[in-house]
């Protein structure tokens, strides 16, 4: 894992550590994951546009992506990961609520 | 593809590419069409249970039903083949359901044509890949 000392306007600072404090509270090592998280969504995007890309991740390894289901199974098969031991992430989340129906309300 | 009534469905069929199976074993199953369904796709926990998805490591949400009551849903990404096509999204399953609903992420690849004078259902992808949303 590399460290890097970057520099960041007071207003952005606050609202990231913000962030990192209402979505994970105190936790060590909070900061990071939010800003590897950021880095790997924005990073997509300039990579890859809007195409979705699927990763396998292991103990927050990626142990190997692709834009298809089947040629990231392939790739797992190749490295001899146990489909189990992994989590498969998207490049597009999934919204943490959704609805399923209508959505009329009473007038 | 074509109505079931007044309902629109459409045959596909379901692939976990992690663990090789699919469902149905052989042949297509009916899903309907549900564009008040946020999601991808939602399944039976028969169907879901025979995928293998439940042995993979599996994310939930919570899903809002018309009434107004919340249900937890657990789901992992699919393979869903469909007249040639084949799309990649989010299958989820919660207690009580029992039968395939495909949402809004799912249609969004496609042209949807829903024809009741002629009785038919046609799906066209927006263009030629192999992967969705």
């Amino acid at each position: 894992m590399g460290t890097l000392t970057i520099v960041l306007p007071d207003e952005l600072e606050e609202r990231l550590r913000r962030v990192v404090a209402e979505r994970y509270g105190g936790r060590r090592g909070a900061l990071s994951k939010l800003i590897e998280e950021a880095l790997r969504h924005y990073l997509d995007l300039l990579e890859h546009g809007s195409e979705q890309v699927f990763y396998a991740v292991r103990e927050g390894e990626v142990v190997a992506s692709s834009h298809s289901l089947d040629e990231l199974a392939a790739k797992l098969r190749e490295l001899g990961v146990d489909p189990r031991s992994i989590r498969i992430v998207s490049s597009r989340r999934v919204k943490p609520i959704a609805r399923m129906g209508l959505r009329g309300r009473r007038a | 593809m074509s109505l079931l009534g007044l309902t629109p469905v459409v045959w596909i069929r379901v692939r976990n590419p992690l663990l090789g199976r699919a469902y149905p074993g052989e042949g297509e199953a009916m899903a309907v069409i549900d564009t008040g369904y946020e999601g991808f796709l939602a399944l039976p926990r028969d169907a879901f249970e025979s995928l293998g998805l439940g042995e993979l490591r599996l994310e939930e949400r919570l899903l809002l039903l018309p009434g107004g009551r919340a249900v937890k849903a657990r789901g992992v990404y699919v393979s869903v083949d469909v007249g040639g096509a084949t799309v990649y999204g989010f299958a989820e399953t919660f207690e009580g359901l029992d039968e395939l609903i495909l949402g809004q992420e799912f249609l969004a690849n496609f042209k949807l044509v829903v024809d009741y004078c002629s009785a038919s259902v046609t799906l066209i992808p927006c263009k030629p890949r192999h992967h969705g949303l």
